[in-house]
């Protein structure tokens, strides 16, 4: 099964890149995303019911948001473009369909209609392919509340101001059928509101600003993560006993994210080739309501045949932030770092606040491969430090996209 | 407490809105590079509002889709950018961003200069080891007189096309650019004579038609590979070439850096010397014309040093 995926995604690759050499408009590339990484089993966020992708880089050799994109314009009106990504799971690689879109590019009044599975835009870094982020992994907070990113099966209707100033409005909706979405996948499972804005201090100086809102509705029943049905009730944390954890799929009621997102780019004179600045900013505002499932596990209880279920009411209020600088000092050298950070309501915690500190540093031999060496001090359950070093190849073949700011 | 946040969302939005005005009826021409907003103003006239994305003192390959210029291009009638992917890496996102029907395509409001003239370093075989090459070849089209004075008349047929009310103005002011050129350009290749066979180093090969209009022979570059920043081996071997072949000139532009030109002066009798890329590269330069007068001139002098 899994076999005849990486099969056929392996033919689809060699297909279109024979039609490559007939026709110029084809945008065929792949990401050879490869590395190495140092690290301790993860052992969750606080006791905050979260999967396998937010765990971050795999200990050991892994392969992660490897992928193979392919985009042209279909017509006139549409463009379109499929981007499929090997990922690892549960210590099976998958290929998994993490984007099949059409988006129109001549529709009136300003409007920007794309349907099929994408990124959802909210945010500053969930519209982005993890391969142009600046560090090995996503922040702790995109790990723990959008299960590193958010892509859906979905649509999205988009504005542009016809003003000098850049103001764009989206709204989306999407099926609600992957992490953090878990609803039936009949209808809407979830919907999002966007606002984005930016422009230009001076030459040197550009910036942007987002506030969105995504709202999900979500149902313990018809959870599954990234298409995985697997059980998902394995919860993540240090079992001692105080262990209040939750698995990923415990939760049932509304569960709403307000994002606001700042980014500062600065290079001498706009240059960005020899030296250039990057700092952005992300902070969550998360709201549930609704009801969680507790399966006491206190070691007492372990042995017991039927663990004792309930559920309990739920109305918590969290929050996360993350902050980045990336200095490109020279056209072949850039150095990061990150902190990011998660304060946490009962009953997922009760005032410990998980937090990574990170730092890295990268080597360009040209616009298209990057070595990177990365270390992260995690601290996402209490009593317990993660030191991670990670060494990473990042490297593109084929035609190179064009990239968001 | 939700339907209120959104609903100060909406009120926000529809504020922003209603205090932000419509752009107004004149045609608007995005240029990529300032070499082309020179272009664009000569046949277009000064009636015309024109931005350029970039300034003489950004690497053209290197720019970022930022917000700023994504609103530039909503309003874009006409995008003239220098083509062949120079501008790979960000006119893509901003033509996805814009949402700009008119401009996504060359058979509309796009144009591409190297669609329109034949050019340079063309291959057959192009793999990434050879660095960031062009497949469609040379894109730094704009400083070979030739091939603007073609671009200016392909630029004019695309804006008949598009603005046809407006179409006796551009014919006029195409005629008067291309008698002014045409005459500038046999001065040049007058002025240019103690040039012809004058060997330089350059950074990149963003100066290739210039020197293939002035008859100069680019022997040596910088950049071990095209996109590849200089590395000390790599000058090593240029400055073997620079020795054995007595190479009075090593060339670079204003976005470049001048450290690998300096050094190579300082170790040999060689001048460094940064020529203006663009318009805008240094005071002087400020439109086709004086872009063009400044290369020879500062080439004439720096080749007459010692």
């Amino acid at each position: 099964m899994k076999l005849s995926k990486i099969t056929t995604a392996v033919v689809l690759g060699l297909a279109v890149v024979q039609v490559h050499a007939a026709t110029d408009d084809i945008n065929v590339s792949a990401i050879i995303n490869v590395g190495y990484t140092e690290r301790e089993d993860f052992q969750g966020i606080a006791g905050y019911g979260v999967d396998d992708h937010a765990a971050g880089l795999k200990n050991g050799f892994w392969t992660d948001h490897t992928e193979i994109a392919i985009s042209a314009p279909i017509d006139d009106m549409f463009f379109g473009k499929l981007t499929m990504v090997l990922d690892e799971h549960e210590g099976e690689t998958e290929v998994e369909l993490e984007e099949a879109f059409i988006q129109t590019t001549a529709m009136p009044y300003d409007l920007s209609f794309r349907a099929g599975r994408f990124l959802s835009n909210v945010g500053y870094l969930n519209g982005k392919h993890a391969h142009t982020d600046s560090f090995a992994d996503r922040p702790l907070v995109y790990r723990a509340f959008m299960n590193g990113h958010y892509y859906d099966d979905g649509a999205r209707l988009s504005w542009l101001a016809p003003t000098d100033a850049y103001i764009e409005l989206g709204t989306e909706v999407f099926k609600g059928a992957t992490m953090p979405a878990y609803s039936d996948g009949d209808g809407i499972g979830s919907h999002s509101l966007f606002v984005k804005t930016g422009g230009d201090f001076d030459e040197s100086h550009s910036w942007q600003l987002g506030a969105s809102y995504i709202g999900f509705k979500n149902d313990e029943e018809f959870c599954s993560s990234h298409d995985h049905s697997e059980d998902e009730h394995e919860p993540h944390a240090l079992e001692d006993e105080h262990g209040e954890v939750f698995g990923a799929c415990d939760f049932s009621g509304d569960k709403d994210y307000y994002i606001v997102d700042a980014t500062w780019k600065w290079a001498p004179n706009g240059n960005y080739k020899y030296q250039n600045f990057t700092l952005s900013a992300e902070y969550f505002f998360v709201e549930e309501k609704g009801e969680l499932h507790h399966e006491d596990d206190h070691e007492e209880h372990v042995n017991v045949f039927e663990d004792e279920h309930h559920h309990d009411e739920l109305d918590a209020e969290h929050s996360g932030y993350y902050v980045s600088g990336v200095y490109q000092f020279t056209p072949n050298w850039a150095a990061g770092l990150r902190y990011s950070e998660i304060d946490f309501e009962e009953p997922y915690s009760d005032g410990f606040k998980p937090a990574v500190s990170t730092a890295m540093l990268e080597y360009r031999h040209s616009h298209f491969s990057t070595v990177r060496l990365q270390y992260s001090q995690e601290k996402s359950v209490e009593d317990f430090t993660d030191d991670q070093i990670t060494l990473q190849f990042n490297m593109a073949l084929g035609a190179h996209g064009a990239h968001q700011f | 407490m939700h339907i209120n946040f959104k609903q100060k969302i909406a009120l926000a939005c529809a504020v922003l809105l209603i205090t932000t005005l419509p752009a107004q009826a004149q045609l608007n021409i995005f240029a990529c590079e300032p070499e082309y907003a020179a272009l664009a103003k000569e046949i277009a006239g000064e009636e015309a509002n024109i931005f350029s994305a970039t300034t003489a003192k950004q690497d053209p390959h290197f720019v970022q889709a930022r917000p700023s210029l994504i609103s530039k291009m909503r309003r874009a009638d006409v995008v003239i950018c220098a083509g062949a992917d120079l501008e790979i890496g960000w006119l893509p996102m901003l033509q996805m961003k814009s949402n700009n029907r008119d401009v996504q395509s060359t058979d509309k409001g796009l144009f591409l200069a190297s669609d329109h003239v034949e050019n340079l370093d063309v291959l057959v075989n192009v793999d990434r080891s050879m660095g960031d090459v062009h497949e469609l070849g040379n894109p730094h089209v704009h400083l070979d007189p030739f091939r603007i004075s073609s671009l200016a008349e392909s630029f004019t047929t695309k804006l008949v096309q598009l603005d046809a009310k407006n179409a006796a103005l551009y014919q006029q002011n195409l005629v008067s650019f291309s008698e002014r050129w045409q005459v500038a350009t046999s001065k040049w290749q007058q002025q240019a004579k103690p040039l012809q066979g004058v060997k330089v180093i350059a950074y990149h090969s963003s100066f290739k038609y210039l020197f293939e209009f002035l008859g100069m022979q680019q022997v040596g570059d910088l950049e071990p590979k095209p996109g590849l920043p200089p590395t000390s081996s790599h000058l090593l071997s240029v400055l073997d070439i620079a020795k054995q072949q007595q190479i009075k000139l090593v060339v670079y532009t204003t976005y470049q850096d001048e450290k690998a030109a300096n050094w190579l002066q300082d170790k040999t009798d060689i001048v460094s010397l940064q020529l203006p890329y663009t318009v805008g590269g240094n005071d002087q330069s400020r439109d086709l014309f004086t872009l063009m007068d400044q290369h020879i001139s500062m080439l004439l002098l720096a080749s007459q040093q010692k």
